[in-house]
């Protein structure tokens, strides 16, 4: 019943944030597990920049509209529902770190897992703001 | 600035510094080497570091916005060296399979220009720096986790 | 004969001027006024006409603000604030390298804070009205 709010907007761009960051997490522990292995490469995660350009196209107003039809008439733009964009993982096999073909970097993969916890507290933090301002104003 | 720029740019120093380590570990380890593949006696390898934003920096004290820096991205290693520039040390040891045969120095045996000192100093220093980013990793989770509290 | 070349150069200056237009109607003459010589009253028809005097002849309409005002004003304050800590919440999520962690912190202490404040000052302003009404 609040779908069109953006209260129930934000819920669910934390929610699924949430699942990534999870998802993430899982990624990042393969790699660090995989360290030493020859010939490894590491992947990642990929969510966020697809989500800002789902969020973008919202708002944006193209400067030349061409005018469409017939469904079969191909826009000048397209807006991208921001609930239809999923994660990828991505393997990294271009960047280079030991000399056995493991390009793992033990360093870069524990500060992107504190990076995730942190996010991760931020959102639910978010999340909790969110209800207690609706609990507010109830009694 | 962001939610973790400060927390990137102490692991890229934590990756440098342990790259370090690893190559004066190399060192220590061939101290002895009068043999490698390429000839010769091994020689010491250095790190170069290099800041990680390539673009100059400037002196003028009046800066325009979009040539300034801002507070950098970090260090790279740009490459792993050999150190040719200081001297081999030689040992006089005719009977070593590795000695020169002729010439002016007939019987030395080239040693690596390891100098476990120096390696050791330069051990400690690395083991400092790892020591400060990582203290500088602890105090931006502190202050993260300080900011969470503001609302709560 | 100095009223009609005064007359004329009124006319000639309503004419000119470019920022408002001269309806049909209108008595060029000042309303109430006479032009005599080198003295003008100017009219004003705007509490923002310049009056020689210093001080406007004509007063603008009452602003005294209601408490209906302030309550609206009030309200729409808070609704600025919940959509900011939500645009902080987007940007955390979409673009994590160009936001602070304070910054989405203080949105969000910043919004509730304020409702919590027009909630309380609603309910006690609701129960000081029962309160006068049901005196006995």
């Amino acid at each position: 019943m609040l779908e069109n709010t953006r209260f129930g907007k934000n819920i669910e761009l934390l929610s699924r944030s949430m699942d990534v960051a999870m998802l993430r997490r899982d990624v990042i522990a393969n790699n660090i597990a995989n360290a030493d292995v020859p010939n490894f490469k590491r992947s990642e995660i990929n969510f966020e920049a697809a989500l800002k350009r789902a969020l973008d196209s919202e708002n944006y107003q193209p400067k030349l509209e061409l005018i469409t039809n017939d469904p079969r008439h191909i826009p000048s733009y397209k807006k991208i529902d921001w609930r239809s964009v999923q994660p990828r993982r991505v393997l990294d096999y271009l960047s280079t770190e030991k000399n056995n073909g493991n390009n793992v970097n033990p360093e870069e993969e524990l500060m992107a897992s504190l990076q995730n916890q942190l996010m991760y507290t931020l959102m639910t933090q978010a999340a909790n703001f969110e209800f207690n301002q609706v609990n507010l104003v109830l009694r | 600035m962001g939610l973790f720029s400060s927390i990137n740019i102490a692991s890229t120093g934590l990756t440098a510094e342990r790259i370090r380590q690893d190559v004066i570990a190399n060192n220590i380890a061939n101290v002895s080497t009068t043999r490698t593949p390429e000839g010769g006696p091994f020689r010491r390898s250095r790190v170069i570091l290099r800041p990680k934003v390539d673009t100059p920096y400037f002196r003028l004290p009046f800066l325009p916005k979009q040539w300034d820096n801002g507070a950098g991205q970090g260090v790279r290693v740009t490459e792993i060296q050999k150190d040719m520039s200081t001297e081999t040390r030689l040992v006089y040891d005719p009977t070593h399979p590795d000695a020169i045969k002729t010439g002016p120095r007939a019987g030395y045996v080239e040693m690596p220009n390891v100098n476990i000192v120096t390696e050791m100093v330069d051990l400690i220093a690395s083991s400092r720096a790892y020591e400060a980013n990582s203290s500088i990793i602890n105090g931006s989770k502190a202050m993260f986790l300080k900011a969470l509290e503001i609302g709560r | 004969m100095a009223v009609s070349t005064m007359d004329n150069l009124i006319q000639y200056m309503n004419i000119t001027s470019n920022s408002f237009k001269i309806p049909e109607n209108q008595n060029l003459q000042p309303q109430g006024t006479i032009a005599r010589g080198n003295r003008i009253t100017l009219e004003t028809t705007d509490p923002r006409h310049f009056v020689s005097s210093g001080v406007s002849g004509i007063q603008g309409e009452s602003t005294a603000p209601t408490f209906e005002d302030a309550m609206l004003e009030a309200l729409n304050g808070v609704n600025d604030l919940q959509n900011e800590s939500s645009d902080a919440i987007e940007t955390m999520l979409t673009d994590p390298d160009s936001i602070d962690a304070h910054e989405v912190t203080l949105a969000m202490a910043k919004a509730n804070l304020s409702l919590n404040i027009t909630r309380t000052i609603l309910d006690r302003v609701v129960r000081a009205w029962r309160d006068l009404i049901n005196t006995r």
